[in-house]
């Protein structure tokens, strides 16, 4: 087959299915929320970035009623971090444990509210139990999402006067609460 | 300002550049970035040696060098995840990537920084010496960026050396052989045969071979002919 086939027509067709198989995985990434750059790098070098298909489908609880919070309050801290003067604590820092924490936490409000919205009606009790639970969780969830937004700022302080360990402990620390906020909550 | 600071970090602490990008968080965001400061050094140094003829030859070997630099990447990281798993060791291929893109990323800021020294020298030696100090500077700066990649296996199992003699060559092969089929990046100055890739023939080893004996004053027809009266010799013996 391939000696009825040029060089050329060859080469050429490959091509076509390379950039094919990059339209394909761009997409795929599109759909599943990557950043644009990822996207638009899938283009020309998709299989340097097939690691994110595989992210995308264990990339954590599904999304809950303070999922856009959570990633502008996580993003503000990882842009913080990210800064070259601030390298020491990017180091040591786990932001991931903590995203990871918060989308559980949020995901378990978002089953209340699945639950809550099929029971209108009878066993009034159990209702304003789970409601008031919900309420305790959400109240957590913002409290640990104010005290990350509070250490955003104090990057800014080790930054001046030193303190990266420090820093990075308590983010350390906030992961752990964030991860417990379920058992806390009483969900 | 983000691209220049990543820029330092690679250049500065390479590894711990990889154990932060190899992060299920941070791969997303980060990987685009090092493709951008990869193909940013590449294009600038493939510019650079594109100079050597000025013209449309510069777009072309612009345009080409990134691709010197990622397919063999491509093409390699999976046979490499294999070798180390021969050899015992588990290597996700997310960190492979994440080593090709901080290696590669690496050598070429560093073939860019050599970009400079090597458009001084186009300017006093000729054709085949230019071909080979381009060689040497791809040779040179490619050898931190393996050993970025090197670095970045988990420690551990069994004939390690084995693998990492195996990944290194594998690299260095594809990337050599990679470069020999999308040349030319070099052409002569009073060359009026400008095209964006050649016709396939022999392999890099050969090439190598018949310029490193051209700079030294011995050419190839040279060669060819020796071998024609050598040939006709035995005839007229006989």
């Amino acid at each position: 087959m391939i000696a009825f086939v040029s060089a050329q027509v060859l080469t050429g067709g490959l091509g076509v299915v390379y950039l094919a198989g990059g339209v394909v995985v761009a997409g795929l990434l599109e759909r599943a929320g990557r950043p644009r750059g990822a996207v638009l790098g899938a283009v020309v070098a998709w299989p340097l970035l097939l690691p994110l298909l595989q992210e995308a489908q264990v990339v954590g609880p599904a999304p809950g009623p303070l999922r856009g919070r959570i990633d502008q309050v996580l993003q503000a801290l990882t842009d913080t971090l990210g800064d070259p003067a601030a390298t020491e604590v990017a180091w040591t820092a786990d932001l991931h444990g903590l995203r990871l924490a918060l989308y559980t936490a949020d995901a378990r409000l978002a089953l209340v509210d699945r639950l809550l919205e099929g029971e209108a009606q009878g066993a009034e009790d159990s209702v304003d139990a789970l409601r008031a639970a919900r309420a305790d969780s959400q109240h957590a969830v913002e409290t640990v999402l104010s005290e990350v937004h509070q250490l955003r700022l104090q990057v800014g302080l080790a930054a001046l006067a030193g303190g990266g360990q420090a820093l990075a402990e308590r983010l350390r620390e906030l992961s752990a609460r964030a991860s417990t906020l379920g058992e806390v909550g009483g969900l | 300002m983000t691209l220049i600071h990543r820029a330092a970090w690679l250049l500065r602490d390479p590894s711990g550049l990889v154990d932060h990008v190899d992060h299920d968080t941070h791969f997303a965001e980060e990987a685009p970035r090092l493709l951008g400061l990869l193909a940013l050094g590449a294009l600038t140094f493939g510019a650079v040696v594109g100079g050597f003829r000025g013209g449309l030859q510069v777009p072309f070997a612009a345009v080409k060098l990134p691709l010197l630099f990622l397919v063999p990447m491509m093409l390699v990281l999976p046979a490499l995840r294999g070798l180390w798993a021969l050899s015992e060791v588990e290597v996700s291929y997310r960190r492979l990537v994440t080593a090709g893109l901080v290696g590669g990323a690496r050598t070429a800021l560093l073939a860019a920084a050599a970009g400079p020294v090597l458009w001084l020298l186009f300017g006093l030696i000729g054709y085949h010496l230019a071909v080979l100090c381009f060689v040497a500077v791809l040779g040179v700066t490619g050898l931190p960026g393996l050993l970025v990649v090197a670095r970045a296996v988990p420690s551990g199992g069994r004939g390690r050396w084995v693998a990492l003699a195996g990944s290194l060559t594998l690299m260095a092969v594809a990337s050599m052989q990679t470069g020999w089929l999308l040349r030319p990046f070099l052409v002569r100055p009073q060359s009026d045969d400008i095209v964006l890739f050649r016709a396939i023939e022999d392999d890099v080893f050969h090439s190598l071979g018949t310029t490193a004996m051209s700079s030294v004053g011995v050419y190839r027809y040279d060669l060819v002919r020796e071998e024609v009266y050598e040939q006709s010799d035995l005839r007229g013996t006989r």
